[in-house]
C-alpha cells in the first residue's frame, strides 16, 4: 500500500468561495504501480484531493498514510513524507522562476538538503527523462523556452526527486496533438518502470487508453471507483458521455449489432468489429 | 487559503435604499461624516453619533454579523488603542501594577479613541459594502473630472481601477496555486527570520509576476481588439443619474453632521 | 465582403535587429458566411494568423483586404475590428471588467455609440451565448466555460461580419467546449456570421467547409474536411492526427469491412457498417 484515504473530510468554511470543492468521506487505497485517472466535473472536489494526498492541505476529518505512516501525525516525517509526492499542477510551465533552466529543476533536492554532486546528477538525468539535453538546455533561461519545452522543464522539477507517487492536475490541458501523446506514452513508460500516477483529466479518451482504475467524484463524494471497462458498461446504460470506442460500441449495439467484448480503445475496437462483422474475412 | 470571513468592506450584494443611492453623493456624505467626527471633542457626542449605525445597517439591509465578521480583525488594533490610553494618560491612577498605571482620565480617553476609530471604520466601510465597485469606479470618474482640465488622466485612471479590481481574485488563485505548487517541491515559507522569509518569496513572486504580465500582454491584445483606442470617443453604458430620493438623502446627511457639529459646539 | 490575404507574411522582430518569419507569404480569401477550420500544432503561425485577420498585426511584406478595403497600421485598423470579431484563448485574460454586462459593453463603448444602442447591443449578445440571467454577475464567479461564453459576447457586440476565434475551447472541461461549440453552430446558422475557427482538435473540424492546414508559418494544404483530415500523411506532416472515427474506418476498411476510409464521425462509421451487415 502506498497511500491510504480514511473517511476524508474537508469542510472550507461556509461562504468561502471555494466552498463547492470540499470533500466528503471519501476513502481509497492506492497500491504501488497503480495508474488512477480521477474524473469529476470543475468543482466535484478532485483538486482538493490532490492537495490533500501531497500534504498541502490538512483534512477536517481522516486520515492520509503514506507508505504506512500518518502524513499528519508528527512534523518531522512529514517533510520526509511529502519527498514521497510530486505534484504537477495544471499548466506547471507556470511555477517556473530560476534564471536557469538547471536551477530550477534543482530546486526540490536543494530543499530536501541533497548534496551538490548528487543533485546535478539528478538534474542531468530528469531533463533526459523528458527529453531534454542538459548540454543544450541546461544553462538557458527557462523563461525563453517555447511553451512545450517549458512544460517539460517544469515536468522535469518534479520528476527529479523520481518520486514513487506522481500526482498530475490535467497535464494534458494546452498541448498539441503530438504533445499530448507523447506526454500519455511517456507517464505510461514511467508507470511501467514503477511511478504510480494519479492523474485528473476531463478526456474519457486518456481515461480508456491509459488508465487501470478510475475514481470519479461528484459533489465531493467518490462516487466511483472501478476499472475503465466497468465505468464505461455502466454508464453506457444511461445517457452519459463515454470514451471514443464505448461509444461506436453503443451505437452499433442500439442498431443490433453486438460485439463480443468491451473495447477501450480504437485499436481493440477494430478488432472486436473484424473479429464478428459476419462475413468478414478471418 | 482564502479566509472564511469577508474582506474588511467587501461588497454585500443586495438590494436596498443605500445601495441604490447615488454613489456621488454616498461617497460626499461618508466623507463629511468621516471628517466631522475628527472634530468632535465631547464623548456624548461620540457615543450618540454611534447611532447611525443601526439607521445603515436598517437602510442597508447588512446583517449584523457581516459587519461584525469583517471588522473582527480589527479588534487588536481597538485593545493596542485602549490601551495606550488608558496606561499613557497622567491623572490619578485607579489601580497599581506595578509599572503600569491605569488612570480614569485614560479610561475616558482609551474609550473616546476608540470609539472614533471604530466609528471612522465602520462608517467608511459602507461605501464598499453598499456599492459596487464599478459603481465606485464611476463615482470616482464623476467627482474628479473637474480634476481633467489640470492634466489629471482620470478616463484612464477609471479603467485602471476597474481592470485591476477585475484582475485581483484571479491573482490571488494563481498565487495560491503557485505557493502550493512550490511548497510541493519542499519549498519552506514558514520557518527562518527575515532574510530567510524574504529569500523564500522568490520562487512565489517571480512567476506570479511573469504569469501578472503574460496576462496584461493577453489584455491588452484582447482590449485592441474590441477597438480601444484610448478614452476620448468612449461613450459609457452606465451613466449616473439622480433621483429625487437621492436628494432627500442629502437632506438628511447635511442635517445628521450639522446637528452633531453643532451640538458638541455648544456642550463645549 | 470577404478578407483577403494577398501575399501577406509576418516576421517577429527579436534581439539584435533579426527578424523570426511566423507566417510566410499567405493568400487567402474568407468569404461572407462561410466556416473555415484553420488546423495546426503550437507553434504553426495559427495565432498569427488571426490576429492579422482584424488588424492586430500588419503584414509586414503582401497585403490585407477586408471588405474590398486595404488594411494596414493607422489605415482602417479599427474598421477591421469592427468588422472582424476575435475571441482568445483564455477567457481569464480578455475580460475587462468585473460585471458580465460591464464586460460585454466595452467593444460598442469603444465605438462610442450612445446608451439605448449599447444596451441593445449587450442584451442580445447576452442572448445569444445563453447568459442574459447571468448580466449582472462577477465574472470570476462564473465557470471557465460560462466566461469564454462572456467573451464571446464581448466580440459580438461589435456586430461583426467575421468571427475568428483562436482555439477557444482548448482550456475548456468538456461540459464548457461543448456550450461554447453549440452556440458557435446555432451563430452560424442563425446570424450568417463568417467564421474563422483556428484549433488542433481535428475532431471540431469536421463540420467546416474549408480546412487550412498550418505548419511551420505556411499553409501546406486546402479543402474540404473529408479531404484533408483522412489524409494520415497530410495529418503527420502537421504534427496532427486524423479524427478517430476515421482511424477507426481506414483500419475496418483495410480488413475488406463495408467502410470507406473517408468516414468521419461515429454515425457515418456505424450507419456504414449497419447498412451492409
Amino acid at each position: 500500500m502506498l497511500v491510504k484515504l480514511t473517511d476524508i473530510s474537508l469542510v472550507y468554511l461556509e461562504g468561502s468561495p471555494a466552498a463547492t470543492d470540499a470533500l466528503t468521506d471519501v476513502s481509497f487505497t492506492l497500491e504501488s504501480g497503480e495508474f488512477a485517472a480521477v474524473i469529476g466535473r470543475t468543482g466535484s472536489g478532485k483538486s482538493t484531493l490532490t492537495q490533500i494526498m501531497a500534504g498541502l492541505l490538512r483534512p477536517s476529518a481522516g486520515s492520509v498514510e503514506l507508505d504506512g505512516v500518518d502524513l499528519w501525525s508528527d512534523r518531522a516525517s512529514r517533510s520526509h513524507l511529502r519527498d514521497l509526492v510530486g505534484l504537477v499542477m495544471q499548466e506547471p510551465e507556470r511555477q517556473l522562476f530560476e534564471t536557469t533552466v538547471a536551477a530550477d529543476v534543482a530546486f526540490w533536492p536543494k530543499n530536501s538538503g541533497w548534496a551538490g554532486p548528487e543533485i546535478e546528477a539528478a538534474v542531468e538525468a530528469a531533463l533526459r527523462r523528458v527529453g531534454l539535453d542538459i548540454q543544450k538546455y541546461g544553462e538557458r533561461s527557462p523563461f525563453s523556452l517555447s511553451g512545450g519545452e517549458k512544460r517539460r522543464v517544469a515536468m522535469a522539477g518534479v520528476l527529479v526527486m523520481d518520486p514513487p507517487l506522481l500526482i498530475l492536475d490535467e497535464p494534458t490541458v494546452g498541448l498539441d496533438p503530438r504533445g499530448r501523446q507523447e506526454l500519455l506514452e511517456y507517464l505510461r513508460g514511467l508507470n511501467q518502470a514503477g511511478t504510480t500516477i494519479l492523474m485528473i483529466t476531463h478526456d474519457l479518451d486518456i481515461v480508456a487508453e491509459s488508465a487501470g482504475r478510475v475514481l470519479g467524484f461528484e459533489a465531493g463524494r467518490l462516487i466511483d471507483d472501478t476499472t475503465p471497462s466497468a465505468l464505461f458498461s455502466q454508464r453506457a446504460k444511461t445517457d452519459q458521455e463515454l470514451a471514443t470506442a464505448p461509444t461506436v460500441a453503443k451505437r452499433l449495439a442500439e442498431k443490433g449489432f453486438l460485439l463480443d467484448d468491451e473495447p477501450l480503445t480504437v485499436d481493440e475496437l477494430a478488432d472486436s468489429i473484424i473479429k464478428v462483422f459476419p462475413g468478414a474475412p478471418a | 487559503m482564502i479566509g472564511s470571513s469577508p474582506a474588511l468592506g467587501q461588497y454585500f450584494p443586495v438590494d436596498s435604499a443605500l445601495h441604490r443611492l447615488d454613489p456621488r453623493f454616498k461617497l460626499i456624505m461618508i466623507l463629511a461624516f468621516v471628517i466631522s467626527l475628527f472634530f468632535i471633542e465631547r464623548v456624548v457626542v461620540m457615543v450618540g453619533a454611534l447611532s447611525v449605525v443601526p439607521l445603515l445597517l436598517f437602510f442597508s439591509k447588512l446583517p449584523l454579523r457581516w459587519l461584525w465578521r469583517s471588522l473582527r480583525p480589527l479588534v487588536f488594533i481597538l485593545f493596542f488603542t485602549m490601551a495606550i490610553h488608558l496606561f499613557l494618560t497622567p491623572g490619578e491612577p485607579l489601580l497599581v501594577f506595578g509599572p503600569l498605571q491605569p488612570t480614569g482620565a485614560g479610561l475616558v480617553r482609551g474609550a473616546f479613541f476608540s470609539l472614533r476609530l471604530v466609528m471612522v471604520i465602520t462608517v467608511s466601510s459602507f461605501i464598499t459594502l453598499t456599492t459596487s465597485p464599478v459603481a465606485l469606479t464611476d463615482a470616482l470618474e464623476a467627482l474628479l473630472k473637474p480634476t481633467k482640465r489640470l492634466g489629471v488622466p482620470v478616463h484612464e485612471l477609471a479603467l485602471m481601477t476597474t481592470i485591476a479590481l477585475r484582475f485581483i481574485p484571479t491573482l490571488l488563485d494563481e498565487a495560491q496555486e503557485i505557493i502550493r505548487a512550490q511548497k510541493a517541491r519542499g519549498a519552506d515559507f514558514e520557518s527562518g527570520f527575515v532574510v530567510k522569509r524574504v529569500r523564500g518569496l522568490v520562487p512565489v513572486l517571480i512567476p506570479l509576476f511573469v504569469g501578472a504580465f503574460r496576462r496584461a500582454d493577453d489584455l491588452a491584445t484582447a482590449m485592441e481588439a474590441r477597438g480601444y483606442a484610448g478614452g476620448e470617443r468612449r461613450s459609457r453604458l452606465h451613466q449616473l443619474k439622480l433621483n429625487p430620493g437621492d436628494y432627500l438623502w442629502l437632506f438628511g446627511g447635511t442635517l445628521v453632521v450639522t446637528g452633531m457639529l453643532v451640538v458638541d459646539l455648544m456642550l463645549s | 465582403m470577404s478578407i483577403e490575404l494577398k501575399g501577406a507574411s509576418f516576421d517577429y522582430p527579436v534581439a539584435g535587429g533579426a527578424s523570426v518569419s511566423a507566417l510566410a507569404a499567405t493568400d487567402l480569401v474568407v468569404r461572407p458566411g462561410s466556416f473555415m477550420a484553420v488546423l495546426g500544432a503550437n507553434g504553426s503561425g495559427k495565432s498569427t494568423l488571426a490576429k492579422m485577420l482584424n488588424g492586430l498585426l500588419f503584414a509586414t511584406n503582401g497585403e490585407v483586404w477586408i471588405d474590398g478595403r486595404r488594411i494596414d497600421r493607422g489605415h482602417n485598423d479599427l474598421f477591421a475590428r469592427r468588422t472582424v470579431g476575435l475571441v482568445f484563448q483564455n477567457p481569464d485574460n480578455q475580460l475587462v471588467a468585473n460585471v458580465v454586462e460591464d464586460d460585454v459593453a466595452f467593444g460598442p463603448e469603444n465605438l462610442g455609440l450612445d446608451r439605448a444602442e449599447i444596451r441593445r447591443r449587450v442584451d442580445r449578445s447576452l442572448e445569444a451565448v445563453g447568459l442574459p440571467d447571468l448580466a449582472r454577475q462577477d465574472p470570476h464567479r462564473l465557470s471557465a466555460g460560462q466566461r469564454q461564453r462572456v467573451a464571446l459576447a464581448g466580440a459580438l457586440a461589435m456586430e461583426p461580419r467575421f468571427l475568428v476565434l483562436d482555439e477557444p475551447t482548448s482550456l475548456l472541461d468538456p461540459e464548457g467546449r461543448r456550450d461554447i461549440l453549440a452556440v458557435l453552430a446555432e451563430l452560424r446558422e442563425r446570424q450568417s456570421v463568417g467564421m474563422v475557427y483556428i484549433t488542433h482538435i481535428v475532431e471540431e473540424a469536421v463540420a467546416a467547409d474549408t480546412v487550412l492546414v498550418l505548419d511551420k508559418g505556411r499553409i501546406i494544404a486546402t479543402g474540404p474536411p473529408r479531404e484533408l483530415l483522412t489524409d494520415a500523411t497530410l495529418m503527420d506532416r502537421a504534427s496532427l492526427y486524423s479524427p478517430k472515427p476515421n482511424v477507426l474506418a481506414r483500419r475496418l476498411c483495410v480488413a475488406g469491412l463495408p467502410a470507406s476510409d473517408e468516414l468521419l464521425t461515429v454515425e457515418e462509421v456505424v450507419s456504414s457498417l449497419c447498412s451492409s451487415s
